[in-house]
């Protein structure tokens, strides 16, 4: 028994050595060459199931396409302050969108009022367009993770667009909305909103550290509460695969292959050893079993990869720069700084996990004028702001899906006067008259403080990808106008998250 | 109570129908590991105290694990229960994050 479960591991090392097919199966055959047993050649013949189950390494055009299927509109938002979009505070985002890299492609994507924001990441736009994951990878395509700690992967960017930007027929008299004499033609700018770089500043932890420990103890237990279906995925599929290879040893069908092959139809045979003994008597079901198991795996591995990144890295803070570009105000830049943590903590009752109650994000940032027309008094620095945000989950809210509590307050002092400005480069309609180009005109009066607080409860409807937020806002003012009192609104609605529905609307 | 199991030739394990094994996971050189899940027989674990119920037959036990370092060589082990300190190695695979789990066969007449 022990020669011919011996012989199967020689061959199957072998096989995979010419030419190893996936990073997995390098990996298991390295182990192997190192300490040849039982253990390494089980790891062994598991990763060659996964590589005879999964797309072909090597055809870009299938890597391609499982690519775009996968890619997810998992969110962050607009960054603060652009157009419609309704963040008071810029939300951490690049070490989320890389764990959503993981397993859900190159872009995101997220709506907010009728500003669409596009976010990207290097890794995941790497592997979009070459179809591989950057050398180094620890974990193979899709996932594509990477320990390498080098400057690019604290890069991120986002383009934001307004739809709702039109232009608008001014009249020279109000009483008569249609007289096209003297009318001026307002032209807004169209199309692209803000444009952002953001970086996010790691540091890993030492590996032998007690702070490493502290955090992999409070985060284990809600990656265990992820891999038991794992666990029993694999039981039913591959490692019975494995018990039974080890037992039976598959003499005759190996003996067939142990015959020199040429080096790229080794994987092949491979291949065909696992389907032909798969499809053979007693294994019809582990072959069902063994495409669960696929499943089971890529969901795991989405939730080993967030855990490594929460574990192993410890993010410091965010630095992001963002082109304006107001609809009826000149451009200009903003810098920002943002930092999050979380206070106190306590257990999630479905996990079993110890869980953050507020996860805080703090935002500091200024805006500053580019050009030197578009300011007064020689002062480029346009106006600077606070913001501060606590999300709460509601854990012992037992009524239909967990609600988010938010408290979000923002504060902004402008300099100075704003400056607005009108883009008219068209002739006044009816007349013939060119208009002056893009003249600036400074709102009297709007030097100031402006506060903003509000209060939200988002309460999902279960997994169905559409939420119901509440929320009340109280302002002193906008930026643009001055008021009288107070404005507090209330605002509800529906939020929508597609990919959720189409995911849904797909089982 | 003492370890339940016995190796044998082929690096496989042996054990009496009922008894209870309680397993235990450490990297070497020090470098942070734990068992994630286990499952055997039937039966899925997800929480510790990791410990299966011998079933007669031969039945693979899969581990899944997570270790601090990729590469990293970990023991899988038997714990007795009364000694902590009493431990023999079931399997000592290494750690890859894509394939963070090891299958080792328990044979039970």
């Amino acid at each position: 028994m022990k020669a011919l479960a011996i012989a199967t591991l020689f061959f199957i090392a072998a096989l995979a050595g010419a030419q190893p097919p996936t990073t997995a199966v390098s990996q298991t055959l390295a182990d192997y060459n190192r300490s040849p047993d039982a253990e390494t050649a089980s790891q062994l013949i598991e990763a060659l199931i996964g590589a005879a189950m999964e797309p072909p390494e090597g055809d870009l055009n299938v890597l391609r396409r499982h690519a775009l299927k996968l890619v997810a509109n998992r969110q962050e938002g607009a960054p603060a302050g652009v157009g419609a979009g309704s963040s008071l505070v810029s939300l951490k985002s690049v070490s989320d969108l890389i764990s959503g890299a993981l397993d859900t492609g190159a872009f995101s994507k997220t709506t907010q009022g009728t500003v669409a924001t596009f976010r990207a990441n290097l890794v995941g736009t790497y592997r979009l367009f070459t179809g591989d994951c950057p050398a180094g990878a620890v974990q193979g395509y899709p996932a594509c993770i990477t320990e390498n700690p080098a400057a690019w992967r604290g890069i991120s960017i986002a383009l934001s667009f307004d739809s709702s930007r039109q232009d608008q027929v001014s009249p020279s008299d109000p009483a008569n909305p249609s007289g096209s004499i003297g009318a001026v033609l307002l032209r807004a700018q169209k199309g692209l909103a803000a444009a952002n770089v953001r970086y996010e500043f790691f540091r890993p932890r030492n590996k032998h550290s007690k702070e490493l420990a502290e955090t992999w103890d409070k985060n284990i237990k809600d990656l265990r509460a992820k891999s038991g279906d794992y666990a029993r995925a694999l039981g039913e599929g591959p490692s019975l695969l494995v018990a039974e290879a080890i037992k039976e040893g598959k003499p005759a069908e190996l003996s067939a292959l142990l015959s020199p092959l040429p080096e790229n139809q080794r994987l092949a045979a491979a291949q065909k050893f696992i389907a032909d003994f798969l499809a053979g008597p007693g294994h019809q079901l582990a072959a069902e079993k063994v495409a669960a198991y696929l499943t089971a795996r890529k969901a795991f591995l989405k939730s080993e990869v967030e855990f490594f990144q929460n574990t192993l890295d410890r993010k410091l803070f965010t630095l992001e720069f963002t082109h304006q570009r107001p609809k009826d105000e000149p451009e200009y830049g903003s810098v920002r700084f943002i930092s999050s943590f979380t206070v106190g903590t306590h257990q999630d009752d479905q996990s079993d996990a110890e869980v953050p109650d507020w996860e805080i994000t703090f935002n500091a940032a200024g805006d500053f004028y580019y050009n030197s027309t578009d300011v007064q008094k020689d002062r480029r620095l346009r106006d600077f702001q606070v913001a501060l945000q606590g999300d709460h989950k509601l854990w012992r809210w037992t009524f239909l899906s967990q609600p988010t509590f938010t408290l979000a307050g923002y504060y902004q002092r402008l300099t100075d006067d704003t400056v607005i400005q009108f883009n008219s480069d068209a002739l006044a309609p009816g007349t013939g008259i060119p208009l002056p180009k893009p003249a600036n005109v400074v709102l009297k009066g709007t030097k100031g403080d402006v506060g903003i607080a509000e209060a939200k409860l988002t309460i999902p409807l279960g997994s169905s990808g559409v939420s119901f937020p509440l929320a009340v806002s109280w302002s002193n003012r906008t930026e643009l106008l001055k008021i009288k009192g107070n404005d507090v609104r209330g605002h509800f609605g529906f939020q929508f998250d597609l990919d959720k529905l189409l995911s849904s609307l797909k089982k | 109570m003492a370890l339940q199991l016995t190796k044998n030739a082929a690096r496989d394990f042996s054990g009496k129908a009922g008894k209870k094994v309680l397993l235990g996971i450490r990297g070497a050189n020090g470098v942070k590991a734990d068992i994630l899940a286990t499952h055997y027989n039937g039966d899925t674990q997800s929480a510790p105290p990791f410990q299966i119920t011998l079933g007669k037959g031969d039945n693979g036990l899969v581990v899944v694990f997570a270790a601090a370092q990729e590469g990293a060589q970990v023991f899988v082990q038997e714990v007795d229960s009364a000694d902590p300190n009493n431990t023999q190695v079931l399997a000592q695979p290494f750690f890859h994050a894509s394939l963070p789990n090891v299958t080792i066969l328990i044979r039970v007449p």
